[in-house]
């Protein structure tokens, strides 16, 4: 199980990097008008830059999952039928983008509808990644993934970590027009509803010892107490998300106190998220070596 | 001339002696641990009390399975390198020149027919000793059963030798990669799940 452990670097920072994108640079880029100071300025560049470091993780963790990593050049070549060459094609040409983006904005070349073109394209390749990255993992022959339990947790992990980070990062100066409380309420939802799947649906997915019958499959080896510590995780994180928000959060009185408590919920929903994908991963044991 | 290669496998006969296994380690020449072709031990039931009387309900029987070359393999579809072809005749093979070890395809197939081999750092599988095929031979496998509970030729003609069956638990549903195999079943197959049969040996496959 632990072997799988690029795979679950991989999908969690390339969908935190979408999530970000979507939530904090399409709103700040495409709605909020030309920059009308340096602050505002930064701050574009600031989450740009954050995605676009996110995808290179990304990348560089999924390199660590090939055996023949200088063979993968030959990696789209099966575009016609393997979601995995799509998965890759939409990471390349999201992360394509967002570095042009970061450029248009970095030498403030970006003429308006160049910048917003650039960036509605990235946020439909960024969609599309995540789309064929859920997709590959729903093969027929994969009963465990094969259910709408594998894009919903995909597509939250991408909501509740984008969230919470662009409430962080929204939250931490003076940045513009947009206020962090939103992203946080977003992230607790989104949150919500993982703990509410996670409960609800994974018992389902096997967590509980379960297995598609009939199967060559050897059985999960995945350790029953990762389902409660991701439990545990998730629910510690929407306390300290719920106590920001119920101490208020206005801009006027920015407290350090609640970026520490952020920084801290933002902690334990990445680790909720690597023992859930730990968990998704080892539901299918692969035999031999 | 041959469209699609197909083995034949009659679990009636088996008796589990895992010859076909060790020719074909023997004759690929595979390290320990990786096997194209493994030898299931299906186990289940126990004692039924039947009156005053209790009575052994046990089912056992062995399956031998290796890559069924499917008329849709899923590890090929899937593999993102094209490094999984098929031949005009139907064998599957990996090109492990091209594989690039992302082992998609080992999950791919619900017959785990791939394997990942760490001394070439790809996923490699049954290959239907194509060459002794090429040359009029018979695979290994084959010609190791004392059984003979293993046979190969055209699927067609397979079929019109052997019948339709393809599937027995705990084999995959078929309708999903097409595989080219023919089957006799066990007597045992048939009560297999109501016994809550399972697979016993998972350490050796």
């Amino acid at each position: 199980m632990l072997k799988e452990w690029p795979l679950v670097a991989f999908t969690i920072a390339g969908q935190m990097a979408v999530g970000v994108f979507l939530l904090a640079c399409i709103p700040q880029l495409m709605f909020a008008g030309p920059p009308g100071n340096a602050a505002a300025h930064g701050m574009r560049l600031v989450v740009l830059a954050i995605v676009f470091a996110l995808m290179v993780l990304a990348t560089a963790f999924s390199f660590f999952h090939l055996h023949h990593p200088f063979r993968a050049r030959r990696v789209l070549a099966n575009f016609r039928t393997s979601w995995l060459s799509r998965e890759i094609f939409f990471e390349i040409g999201f992360m394509a983008l967002v570095a042009l983006a970061v450029l248009l904005v970095w030498t403030g070349s970006a003429r308006g509808a160049l910048l917003k073109g650039v960036l509605a394209a990235a946020g439909l390749a960024g969609i599309l990644f995540l789309l064929s990255m859920s997709r590959l993992y729903m093969l027929e022959t994969l009963p465990f993934w094969n259910q709408a339990y594998t894009p919903f947790i995909f597509f939250l992990t991408s909501l509740s970590l984008g969230a919470l980070a662009t409430g962080l990062i929204l939250g931490a100066g003076e940045w513009g027009p947009f206020p962090a409380r939103p992203f946080l309420i977003l992230a607790f939802l989104s949150i919500a509803a993982e703990v509410a799947i996670a409960f609800f649906i994974s018992p389902g997915q096997g967590v509980f010892g379960g297995r598609p019958s009939p199967s060559l499959r050897p059985p999960a080896e995945t350790p029953r107490s990762l389902h409660l510590a991701r439990l545990a995780f998730l629910i510690a994180a929407l306390v300290l998300i719920g106590a920001v928000l119920m101490a208020g959060n206005s801009r006027a009185d920015h407290d350090p106190a609640r970026d520490v408590l952020l920084v801290a919920a933002l902690a334990l929903v990445l680790a909720g998220q690597v023992t859930g994908r730990f968990l998704f991963y080892g539901l299918l044991t692969r035999p031999g070596r | 001339m041959v469209t699609q290669y197909a083995f034949f496998f009659n679990a009636a006969a088996c008796s589990g002696c895992k010859a076909c296994q060790m020719a074909c380690k023997d004759r690929n020449n595979l390290e320990p641990g990786v096997l194209w072709r493994r030898v299931y031990e299906v186990a289940g039931g126990g004692w039924e009390k039947k009156g005053e009387v209790w009575i052994p309900s046990v089912v056992a029987y062995n399956i031998s399975m290796a890559c069924n070359h499917c008329e849709k393999p899923v590890c090929g579809l899937s593999c993102p390198v094209k490094a999984i072809g098929k031949r005009e005749d139907g064998i599957v093979f990996v090109d492990t020149g091209a594989c690039i070890g992302c082992r998609y395809c080992e999950w791919a197939c619900p017959y785990t027919a791939l394997r990942f081999d760490a001394t070439t750092n790809t996923v490699s599988k049954c290959d239907f000793c194509y060459d002794a095929i090429d040359a009029g031979g018979t695979p290994a496998c084959v010609a190791s059963c004392p059984q003979r509970a293993l046979d190969f030729g055209d699927l067609d003609e397979l079929r019109k030798k052997y019948g339709e069956t393809r599937q027995i638990f705990p084999l995959p549903d078929p309708s999903q990669t097409d595989p080219a195999l023919v089957i006799k079943p066990h007597r045992d197959a048939a009560r297999a799940v109501e016994r809550a049969a399972e697979v016993a040996n998972w350490e050796e496959v």
